[in-house]
């Protein structure tokens, strides 16, 4: 009997110490709504705090008559893909079965039934802000489906028209429950002795899941979806590693939405920061956030893993006092938000609506939004991603962005390129400061890179004569000559195409001077022809330093266009030309070329963003940066540069590791782990 | 009568029929026995299955679990605190785009230096195992065998063997499949042809083998088998994390794959772990063991160096009493399972345990030797003394002593009787005995036409040896010198090399220290070697001498030519006086040379040069001594090398020996004397 009594009061403790947990990360979140339902001002509001099982907290203090004339489309936004589910595991249905079978209007053809539960990053067509519209198309799956195997489900639920708010919200815990019973996402427990390699696999590359916007930060993934009506708001945020569902429904005009600006973005509602600083933060998870020193808490915050909720949460606070008048308090926060975050994206882009953008990237994302310009525009683009150092890259040089140019000093022309024959390879990289190749001495050589524009690099060169072991140049003189554009885009590491000044293929001709054309030395301009080009006698010295001195303007540009290795889709992709003067001391060369995306020698970016013009798949723009930085491996790039009209699509590609799911280095200090693109306003 | 029988045979058919359900159940039981408090987990697993639609995951289900009792993975302190060397391994690989082997032992000394030796745990999967990580690993394991293009080509039983199992050693069970099955199931999809399982295969393999790097460091430190977290973070490893890595992508993504190792190669001191494909579509090809140019890579990879496109040296290009060594010779392919293998259970089910060797204490070990070698059956009569064990191995020799590669139950006649042996290797059987193999035969060697040869040193005998290396000169090495035949030392007073005048072509194929006596009347400043076109130089010492009043002088100065090809391979490598370095160079025509000074020119008398090798010769000044084999190794004495061949006027004819270099060098091996040759095993 003793036994039995020790036993029992053994298990009321743990029972109750898991309560505890439970209870208290309720109590703290309740405090910590109500205080921010205080600040902002909003008085008549309703809210159930839920863990997997059962409500642990409610209020409602809004009349019994309040109620949300869209319930029934909210209800459906939760209950319809949980109907599809369940169809699809008593295989009514097939999750593989092509989408437009059901729904021929949809456009992408490869979406499958799955797609509708699942929307991954990378199509354009179901877009989880209109998620009405998702809905519809899974009851129109589930009903043609059900005519046939009249198939019942306990969530069909009567009466869900005009629910009031109290009933709208239980029925919401109550889908709540059902979701995390059959535990549909496949999440593993965290507290299971076998560790998870990957906790959040199951919202992989994803924007929605079963009617939930997704949203990961610091191994966490949050569920989110927001309604309005009139002045009326339901927010709800769903962690699943900690179980706790929060459904608020609120009437304020002045509390920012996560849909404000043309943006999905949970951070823009002061109420969702408030709930996550609550649930995320363990220093807040706490205590009350009114008894947190703000200004201290931040100071802490920049270098934290959750910088970015509390550069939001600012933000976010600082635009709701300004809807309400408030502009003293807003202006305060605002003024913090400079003080503390001096390098984010500053306040008047976050006002502004963005032109398309993936704020806050996961590991292994791979994304897509489409986006239309009517005119020229000039545009603004912030974005951070993940860089990484070649520590080879010395020995890979042919692989980078740059120029080859050979030289035949004798024009011996011999089947294979010999030093000790005076044939030489000097080979510039954009990026890099050294001359590499495989001459006999690099004595002398100056050379400069400058960039004219997003698209064009130019390199100027000055050879001494005696570097190339050649005494006297006298006009009419022949030296072997070629050269090569060396292009790198988006498929770091490997090199996508060359082109050649001269018609041969990159590997046949680099080492066979007997295929390359001729440089003639002149003492007055002449016109190349094929394979032959003039290099003219220059009257004044050159200086190398990338601006382009008169004595260019003698001259015109050659063409190099000879695509040899890989493929190019337009001259914007890798053309380029050159002009070549001399004189006494030394040849000079000029190249301009033009390449779409410029990739610095040694810089591998593996978290990438770029711009892609959308009917021609030709990359308009690609973020780059520098290894040379205190946030290694993480860039940051603030770039303004004019778009064509057109349709484009932004992009951005993660890999697995540094990302706002999980941190390898300092996270970037503007804000942003992937690519936001506004119009300028400068 | 007959109304007698029908009840009995019914009976009879019962009872068989509740034999076999047992007997099917024994697995099951055991591990659910062996999961104790954790069974209701095990359990819940099945029930989960319960439905008939599940009927074919309820038998993977099953599959798992009754073969679950034999796997477990190493815990503890001791093993956790090790993480800090991943999570290092795992940042750096998140700052720069190669692998960070170059770094690697660095991180490793100063990260272990400050671990001390603390407890770890064997625990068995059953105790640890959750019922919602094992449906997860089936729901996946499904996802794949069945999504993928290829799935036609995978039949369940292969299903449930390479791709469903959740472990492949015994590291420390962790989650890996929902992570490994999204970004492997991409990866294999990138291929061309999805249904081509092979091409799939190949496909992965050589993009994995690239991303994964070896590093043989590693192991030394860490002293467990990797767990998947260790090897996504670290991407470096031995060969078997290497495997163990790919392969788990490899099931990951659908694609039936298993873990084969040669336990020690037959004339090489280390083993082998190899990636298979298991498929209907099984190769005829088989590797025989005989020395040939014949490229057997596509059976065992690297079982040899040579390519069809390499030099096949003709005795007149060698050297008296060199020979070349194309591949490695295999005695055994055995293959890890998740199931237990019935062969190793009837093996191992004897009554002295003390008897089993660590190496064949494995209950899931499958012998694939016929999938690879020509192979025969050795059957061996044992002494009656020795008649008191129940096991015999079969052991090769390895630099570590002998090592076991075949073991079988020794029968009621008295004989060992080793199936499926890979020929033209030496071995020697033993028995395991108080932690130690014990030699209880002579050791032999199979020929081509399957005789046993045994190699019985004649004592009353005395033979003259003259030995001219340690080890094999493999096909690889060999290779090094075709690099130098056409190469050119020059001379020249400029440093542009102009108005060169040629010193000596190198005519031949040269292997080790070469020397060549100049006549040429002028003298230079500058001296180089060239070297052949296409060839990036490979040459360890070049040695230029003159003549000081009437000696011969070895001649001095800065080292010039093109720059190697990385810090290691730089030009000063090629006259630093150590055989074990060589100089390489970045661009195809480059050189390599010295510069006397300014004032200082000389006339070569003498050049002294030696391309890339493994410094296996005979090296005068180095100290050796040989052994022959009579149930152990003894000594025919120490002699120190002044030439390049030693001589020993003592040796038994008709034995096996062992010429170790007592100044370091790990690669020496076992050799025969015939016809004053040195053939070796």
């Amino acid at each position: 009997m003793k036994q039995l009594i020790i036993c029992l009061l053994f298990f009321l403790i743990v029972l109750s110490c898991t309560n505890d947990k439970n209870e208290q990360i309720a109590t703290n979140l309740e405090n910590n709504i109500n205080e921010d339902l205080k600040a902002l001002n909003i008085n008549s509001y309703s809210y159930v705090i839920a863990n997997e099982k059962k409500i642990l907290r409610k209020e409602f203090h809004s009349s019994e008559s309040d109620c949300f004339t869209n319930s029934e489309e909210i209800i459906e936004n939760f209950r319809a893909p949980l109907v599809l589910k369940q169809m699809i595991d008593n295989e009514l249905i097939n999750e593989d079965t092509l989408l437009h079978k059901y729904i021929p209007a949809i456009n992408d053809k490869s979406l499958k039934v799955l797609s509708l539960l699942k929307v991954s990053a990378n199509q354009t067509e179901l877009n989880p802000m209109r998620s009405n519209e998702i809905t519809s198309y899974i009851n129109k799956v589930i009903k043609s489906v059900r005519a046939e195997s009249s198939q019942t489900h306990e969530l069909d639920i009567d009466n869900i028209k005009q629910l009031n708010e109290k009933d709208l919200l239980k029925t919401l815990a109550k889908i709540s429950f059902y979701f995390d019973s059959k535990n549909l996402t496949g999440h593993m427990s965290t507290d299971s002795k076998i560790p998870v390699l990957s906790p959040n696999f199951y919202t992989r590359n994803l924007l929605y899941f079963a009617g939930w916007n997704v949203l990961k930060m610091d191994g966490h993934t949050i569920f989110w979806n927001f309604f309005t009506q009139a002045h009326k708001s339901l927010l709800l945020i769903k962690v699943i590693d900690t179980g706790i569902f929060a459904a608020i429904s609120y009437q304020s005009k002045n509390t920012p939405s996560p849909f404000d600006n043309n943006k999905s973005d949970l951070l823009q509602s002061p109420l969702a920061t408030t709930i996550l600083k609550s649930l995320l933060d363990t220093t807040c998870s706490k205590k009350k956030l009114s008894n947190i020193n703000l200004e201290k808490q931040l100071s802490l915050a920049k270098s934290s893993k959750l910088n970015f909720l509390y550069m939001h949460d600012l933000i976010a606070h600082a635009k709701a006092y300004e809807n309400m008048g408030e502009i003293q308090k807003a202006y305060a926060l605002y003024r913090l938000y400079e003080k503390s975050f001096p390098k984010a994206i500053p306040l008047k882009f976050l006002k502004q609506p963005v032109l398309a953008e993936f704020q806050y990237v996961p590991d292994n994302f791979d994304g897509k939004k489409f986006f239309e310009l009517k005119k020229d525009t000039k545009v603004r683009l912030f974005g951070s991603g993940q860089i990484l150092h070649d520590t080879n890259f010395e020995y890979n040089l042919t692989t980078y962005d740059g120029i080859e140019l050979y030289l035949d000093m004798f024009n011996k022309r011999s089947k294979s390129l010999n030093v000790s024959d005076n044939q030489y390879l000097y080979r510039f990289n954009y990026g890099y400061s050294k001359v590499s190749g495989n001459f006999r001495s690099n004595n002398n050589i100056e050379f400069a890179i400058a960039d004219p524009n997003d698209s064009v690099y130019l390199i100027e060169v000055k050879i001494p004569w005696k570097t190339l072991g050649y005494s006297k140049p006298r006009i009419g003189e022949t030296i072997g000559l070629n050269m090569f554009i060396l292009d790198k885009d988006l498929n770091e590491p490997w090199r996508k195409s060359t082109i050649s000044w001269s018609t041969m293929k990159w590997w046949e001709a680099n080492n066979n001077p007997s295929l390359w054309g001729n440089l003639i030395l002149t003492g007055k301009p002449t016109n190349e022809r094929q394979k032959d080009a003039y290099c003219l006698k220059s009257q004044h010295a050159i200086k190398i330093d990338g601006h382009i001195d008169n004595e260019w303007n003698k001259i015109r540009y050659i063409q190099i266009d000879s695509c040899t290795s890989g493929s190019i889709t337009s001259r914007f992709d890798n053309s380029g030309s050159f002009k070549t003067l001399w004189d006494n001391q030394a040849i000079y060369f000029l190249f301009y070329v033009v390449d779409n995306v410029k990739n610095p020698a040694g810089i591998v970016t593996i978290d990438k963003g770029w711009i892609e013009n959308a009917m021609t798949h030709e990359v308009a723009y690609k973020m780059t940066g520098s290894t040379n930085t205190s946030y290694f491996p993480t860039f940051s790039t603030n770039n303004t540069f004019t778009l064509k009209a057109g349709k484009y699509f932004l992009k951005y590609s993660s890999d697995d590791g540094h990302s706002t799911e999980k941190w390898y280095g300092k996270s970037p200090q503007n804000g942003i782990y992937g690519v936001a693109l506004y119009k300028s306003i400068e | 009568m007959k109304k007698i029988y029908v009840p009995v045979i019914l009976i009879l058919i019962v009872l068989l029929i509740i034999f076999c359900s047992r007997n099917k159940n024994v697995g099951l039981n055991k591990s659910l026995d062996l999961a104790g408090k954790n069974r209701e987990q095990l359990e819940k697993i099945l029930d989960y299955y319960s439905k008939p639609q599940d009927s074919l995951k309820r038998k993977a289900a099953v599959f798992l679990i009754k073969n679950m009792y034999i796997h477990y993975g190493f815990y503890g302190k001791d093993v956790e605190q090790y993480n800090t060397l991943f999570d290092i391994l795992d940042t750096l690989n998140h700052k720069q785009a190669e692998p960070v082997l170059s770094h690697a032992k660095h991180i490793y000394d100063s990260i272990t230096a400050n671990l001390t030796e603390t407890a770890f745990v064997q625990r068995y999967d059953c105790q640890l195992m959750t019922s919602e990580y094992l449906i997860n690993n089936i729901e996946l394991a499904f996802k794949a065998w069945k999504q993928m293009p290829w799935s036609k080509d995978v039949d369940f039983d292969t299903f449930c063997e390479y791709i469903l199992p959740y472990r492949l050693r015994n590291e420390k069970l962790e989650c890996w499949r929902p992570k490994f099955y999204a970004d492997y199931t991409e990866m294999a999809m990138k291929y061309e042809r999805t249904k081509e399982i092979s091409g799939v295969f190949t496909y992965m393999k050589s993009n994995l083998t690239n991303y994964f790097k070896l590093d043989l460091d590693l192991e030394k430190y860490y002293p467990y088998d990797q767990s998947i977290k260790d090897l996504t973070k670290g991407r470096t490893g031995s060969c078997p994390d290497q495997c163990s890595f790919i392969i788990t992508t490899m099931r990951a993504a659908g694609l039936p794959a298993a873990m084969d190792f040669i336990p020690n190669w037959g004339n090489l001191s280390s083993r082998h772990t190899m990636i298979h494909l298991i498929t209907k579509n099984t190769s005829s090809k088989r590797i025989t063991n005989e020395n040939l140019p014949v490229n057997t890579s596509g059976i065992i990879d690297v079982s040899m160096d040579y390519n069809e496109t390499g030099k096949v040296f003709q005795p007149n290009e060698l050297p008296t009493g060199l020979y070349v060594q194309y591949n490695k010779t295999e005695p055994k392919v055995y293959r890890h399972t998740y199931s237990v293998q019935p062969e190793m259970e009837s093996i191992l089910n004897v009554k002295d345990k003390s008897e089993i060797a660590p190496e064949f204490n494995k209950l899931n070990m499958k012998d694939v030797s016929k999938e690879y070698l020509s192979c025969t059956t050795v059957s061996v009569k044992l002494n009656p003394k020795f008649l008191i064990h129940q096991i015999a191995y079969l052991c090769v020799f390895s630099i570590n002593g002998w090592v076991p590669v075949a073991s079988t139950k020794i029968g009621a006649d008295g004989r060992a009787l080793f199936k499926d042996m890979g020929k033209k290797i030496v071995y020697l059987l033993a028995v395991f005995e108080n932690k130690a193999y014990v030699p209880i035969q002579k050791p032999f060697y199979i020929d081509r036409l399957n005789r046993i040869k045994q190699l019985a040193p004649l004592l009353s005998k005395k033979q003259s040896l003259r030995l001219i290396r340690k080890y094999h000169l493999f096909v690889y090495t060999a290779g090094h010198s075709v690099k130098l035949k056409g190469g050119r030392f020059e001379g020249s007073n400029y440093p542009d090399f102009s108005n060169v005048q040629l010193l000596y072509e190198i005519d031949y194929y040269p292997f080790y220290m070469n020397q060549k006596v100049i006549n040429s009347t002028k003298s230079f400043r500058y001296l180089r070697y060239v070297p052949p076109m296409g060839s990036k130089g490979n040459i360890a010492e070049i040695e230029f001498y003159g003549i000081k009043n009437r000696d011969t002088l070895l001649l001095r100065g800065s080292v010039i030519g093109e720059p190697g090809s990385d810090k290691q391979h730089d030009a000063t490598k090629a006259f630093d006086a150590n055989m074990d370095t060589y100089y390489e160079n970045i661009v195809s025509d480059g050189w390599v040379g010295i510069d006397l000074g300014a004032g200082n020119r000389q006339r070569v008398s003498k050049i002294r040069f030696c391309p890339r090798n493994d410094t296996n010769c005979i090296i005068p000044g180095n100290d050796y001594e040989l052994f022959y084999w009579n149930n152990q190794w003894i000594s025919l004495g120490k002699q120190k090398a002044d030439k390049d061949f030693l001589l020993y006027n003592n040796a038994p004819p008709g034995a096996l020996f062992w010429l170790k270099c007592l100044n370091g060098g790990r690669e020496e091996r076992i050799f025969t004397y015939e016809n004053g040759k040195q053939i070796w095993w």
